[in-house]
C-alpha cells in the first residue's frame, strides 16, 4: 500500500485537529485536500512526514513506519519555503539532496531545465521572488523521482505558465508512476489535476470523486449576442451574458445540446464554444457554504 | 554525516556575517601586527645601547685606573674598578655575539653579566621585593637556554619580571612593568604567541560564539526553518546534531590556523620568521619553574581554548533545542558565560574552585600556571582544565540529547 493512514487523531490543547483521519491509497495517483485554512491539511500532512506527533492512529508510507528515515529514499515533501536556506544558492540546495539520497550531480541541470529555473540556478535564494521559491522546492521534491510525493500549497505564487508547468510536470510524474498527494486552495488546478478530493472540514476527512460532482461550464460566442439573449429567454433557459458577446452556463443546469437547438433554430452562429471543468468548486461551496456565507 | 558536514561549510560560506566577522578578524591580525612592529626594539638599537655603554664603560675604567695608580682609589671604589674590568670583555662579547648573530656567545655573555648582581641567590625564596629570587633563577634559566639553542632573543632583556614581583622599589615599579610591556617581537612565531595571547580568552570565546551563532542555530529546531528539510530526507536525526558540532569546530581549528600562517606570514615577510623553540615560563609548586618552546605552548593553549569553545558551543546548543529560537538562545548563552565568569571569580577561595569550568576560558595564564601562582593554587592547572571543560561539556551535550529526544517526541 502506497498510502495506509488509519483513525489518525491528534488534539492540541485540547482541541482535536484531525478527528480519526483514515487514507488507503493502493495504486499511482494524484489526491487532492482541499479545505479551509485551520481545516488541519498541513498538520495531516506533517503528521504523515513524522514532523508532528500524534495521539492515536498509525502511519505506514510504501509499506513502512513513518518514523522510519528510509523512506525518505521515497518519499519527498514540498512544503513551506521557510525550509530553505537564505544564504545557500538553489544549485546548492540540489546538490545537497543529491548527496543525500546518493543520486549523481548531473541530475541538478535537468530537473532545473525541467521546473525552468536554469538561469538562477546559481544565485542566492535570499534573492528569490516567491515564484522562484517554489521552483527550488518542486525541483528539491522531485529531482529523486520519489514514488510519493506530498505537496503543501505549491501553487501558491506561481505565475500562469509556472503553474501550467507545475501541473504538466505532476502529470508526468503520476504517469510515470509517482503517487502525488496535493493541498492547495486553487480549485480550477486541482480540478485540472484529479478527480479524487479529500475535503478537510474541521479535522475531519470527506473522500469525494469529483466525477459525481464535476460539470462543465460552456462559454459560447455567438454572431448576434442581443438576439440570443432574447431567445433564450423566451425559451425560459438560465444563462449569463459575459463581455456583451458571449452566453455562459453551467451543464448540470442547462444542457447544452437544448441551447445549441435554440440557438440553431432562429440562425444564430456560434463562433466559438469553451469549455471549463467546475467540479471542486462546485462541491466545496455546497461543503462549506457556512464559511463561504459569513 | 559527510554531506551534512559539507553542508555547514558551505553555509559559513556563503554567510556574509560570516564573511565580515572573518574580514573583521584578518583587519585586526593585520592592525595589531602594525602596532608590534613599530613597538618592537630592534637589534640595531640594542647594538647601539652596548656600544656607548661600552665606551662609557671603558672612559670610566680609564678614569679609575688612573686614580687607582695615583693611589687616590678607596675601597668601594676599587671594588667598582673591578666590577667595570671585568664587565668590559663580557660587554664586548655581547656586542660581538649580536654583530655575528651568534647568540650563544651573546647569552652567555649576558648570563655573566647578570651575575654582577650582588643580591643574586640571596634573597629568601618566599621574599617578593622586587627583583625576587624567583626571577633571577627563571631570568638565568632563560638565558642558558637562548645559549644551549643559539636563540634570538626578543628585546629588550635588560628586565625581567614574574608573577612573584609584587613589591617595588619606590617609583620602580611602572619603569619596569613598562619595559616589560615592550618587549614584543615582530617575527612570525613570537607575534603569533602575542597575537594568541588575546584571542585565547574569553573574549576570543565570545568571538567565535558570534561567529557560529548564525550557523549552529540556523535550523531554529522544532520550527518550520531548515530543520524540517533536514527530517524530510534519509538522514539520521543526531547525525545532525553532530555533524554540526564537529563542523563548527573543524572550522575553528581551519580559522585558527588560518590566523596562525597569516600572523606566520606576517612576522616572516616584515622580519624574521623566529624560533618556535623560543622558552616561555611555565611556574611550577614550591618557586619550581619549567621551560617549554614557545610552539608547544601554543598547542596546548590551542587545545585548551577548543575545549572552552566546545563548552560554550554545548551550552549554546542546548538553550537552541530548549528555546526554538536562535537569537534567544545566543543571548542566554553569552549572559550566562558572563554570569558564569563573574561567578567563578566570586567563588574562587572555595575549595573545589578548581572544577569550575569557567576558570578556564583565559587560556594562557592556566598553560603557564600564571593563574595558580596568583591565585596560591596549583589545582588551577592544565590538566584539570582539561577535564573540567570536557566533563562539563560532556554532560551538557548529553542534557541536549536528552532534551533533544524527548522535545522531539512530544513535538507539535
Amino acid at each position: 500500500m502506497i498510502i495506509n493512514v488509519k483513525d489518525l487523531k491528534k488534539q492540541y490543547k485540547k482541541q482535536e485537529v484531525l478527528k480519526g483521519i483514515d487514507i488507503q491509497v493502493e495504486s499511482p495517483q494524484i489526491l487532492a485536500l482541499v479545505g479551509p485554512n485551520g481545516a488541519g491539511k498541513t498538520t495531516l500532512m506533517n503528521c504523515m512526514m513524522n514532523l508532528l506527533s500524534f495521539n492515536e492512529g498509525s502511519i505506514e508510507l510504501l509499506g513502512k513506519k513513518h518514523t522510519d528515515t528510509s523512506i525518505f529514499h521515497n518519499v519527498s515533501y514540498m512544503q513551506d519555503n521557510r525550509i530553505l536556506y537564505g544564504d545557500l544558492t538553489a544549485y546548492d540546495h540540489l546538490q545537497f539532496i543529491c548527496n543525500i539520497q546518493k543520486l549523481h550531480t548531473s541530475r541538478i541541470q535537468a530537473v532545473a531545465d525541467r521546473v525552468g529555473m536554469a538561469s538562477y540556478l546559481k544565485k542566492r535564494v535570499r534573492s528569490f521572488s516567491l515564484g522562484m521559491k517554489q521552483h527550488l522546492l518542486l525541483a528539491m521534491s522531485i529531482i529523486s523521482e520519489p514514488k510519493l510525493l506530498l505537496m503543501d500549497e505549491p501553487i501558491n505564487g506561481l505565475d500562469p505558465t509556472s503553474a501550467i508547468n507545475m501541473r504538466n510536470i505532476l502529470l508526468e510524474l503520476n504517469a510515470e508512476g509517482t503517487t502525488i498527494l496535493i493541498s492547495s486552495h486553487n480549485l480550477d488546478e486541482i480540478d485540472r489535476l484529479t478527480s479524487t478530493i479529500y475535503f478537510m472540514k474541521n479535522g475531519e476527512l470527506l473522500k469525494e470523486s469529483l466525477d459525481d460532482f464535476a460539470t462543465n461550464n460552456y462559454t459560447l460566442r455567438v454572431s448576434h449576442p442581443v438576439m440570443a439573449q432574447q431567445v433564450l429567454n423566451e425559451r425560459g433557459l438560465t444563462f449569463q451574458m459575459t463581455d456583451f458577446e458571449s452566453v455562459s452556463f453551467e451543464e448540470t443546469i442547462q444542457p447544452l445540446h437544448i441551447v445549441l437547438e435554440t440557438l440553431y433554430n432562429h440562425h444564430i452562429q456560434v463562433l466559438s464554444v469553451q469549455n471549463e471543468r467546475v467540479g471542486a468548486e462546485r462541491r466545496y461551496r455546497e461543503l462549506f457554504e457556512s464559511e463561504l456565507s459569513s | 554525516m559527510l554531506f551534512l558536514t559539507v553542508l555547514e561549510w558551505t553555509k559559513m560560506r556563503r554567510s556574509r556575517f560570516f564573511k565580515v566577522l572573518l574580514l573583521f578578524l584578518a583587519i585586526g591580525t593585520i592592525g595589531y601586527y602594525i602596532y608590534i612592529y613599530s613597538n618592537t626594539v630592534r637589534t640595531e638599537e640594542i647594538l647601539s645601547n652596548l656600544e656607548v655603554e661600552l665606551l662609557s664603560t671603558e672612559s670610566q675604567l680609564v678614569e679609575l685606573e688612573q686614580q687607582d695608580q695615583d693611589g687616590s682609589l678607596d675601597q668601594s671604589s676599587k671594588n667598582v674598578l673591578k666590577i667595570y674590568h671585568d664587565s668590559v670583555p663580557q660587554l664586548k662579547a655581547q656586542i660581538e655575539g649580536i654583530d655575528t648573530g651568534n647568540w650563544t656567545l651573546w647569552a652567555k655573555a649576558n648570563r655573566e653579566f647578570q651575575k654582577f648582581d650582588t643580591s643574586f641567590a640571596t634573597k629568601p625564596e618566599w621574599e617578593r621585593t622586587y627583583p625576587t629570587r624567583f626571577t633571577q633563577d627563571s631570568h638565568q634559566s632563560f638565558l642558558e637556554w637562548l645559549e644551549q639553542r643559539n636563540i634570538e632573543p626578543v628585546w629588550p632583556m635588560y628586565v625581567w619580571l614574574t608573577s612573584y614581583d609584587e613589591v617595588f622599589d619606590e617609583g620602580l615599579e611602572p619603569i619596569i612593568r613598562g619595559n616589560v610591556d615592550k618587549r614584543h617581537g615582530s617575527n612570525g612565531s613570537y607575534f603569533s604567541y602575542h597575537l594568541f595571547n588575546h584571542l585565547f580568552t574569553f573574549i576570543g570565546i565570545v568571538f567565535f560564539m558570534f561567529l557560529f551563532s548564525d550557523i549552529i542555530t540556523k535550523e531554529g529546531e522544532g520550527r518550520n526553518g531548515p530543520i524540517h528539510l533536514l527530517r524530510t530526507l534519509p538522514i539520521n536525526r543526531n547525525a545532525v546534531l553532530l555533524s554540526k558540532f564537529i563542523s563548527v569546530l573543524l572550522m575553528t581549528i581551519g580559522i585558527l590556523a588560518v590566523v596562525l600562517i597569516l600572523a606566520t606570514l606576517l612576522g616572516t615577510l616584515f622580519d624574521r620568521f623566529g624560533d618556535w623553540d623560543y622558552p616561555i615560563l611555565i611556574y611550577g609548586e614550591n618557586y619550581t619553574f619549567e621551560w617549554i618552546p614557545l610552539g608547544l605552548f601554543l598547542l596546548k593553549s590551542a587545545g585548551l581554548f577548543l575545549l572552552g569553545l566546545v563548552f560554550s558551543y554545548s551550552i549554546l546548543f542546548f538553550f537552541s533545542v530548549l528555546t526554538n529560537r536562535a537569537i534567544i538562545a545566543i543571548g542566554i548563552t553569552l549572559t550566562l558565560l558572563f554570569l558564569g565568569n563573574a561567578w567563578a571569580e566570586q567563588s574562587i577561595l572555595s575549595e573545589n574552585a578548581h572544577l569550575i569550568p569557567f576558570h578556564y576560558l583565559n587560556v594562557y595564564t592556566i598553560v603557564s600556571n600564571d593563574f595558580a601562582v596568583i591565585q596560591d593554587n596549583f589545582a588551577f592547572s592544565f590538566k584539570n582544565g582539561v577535564l573540567s571543560l570536557s566533563i562539563a561539556s560532556l554532560a551538557i551535550l548529553l542534557m541536549t540529547c536528552v532534551l533533544s529526544i524527548f522535545r522531539y517526541r512530544t513535538r507539535g
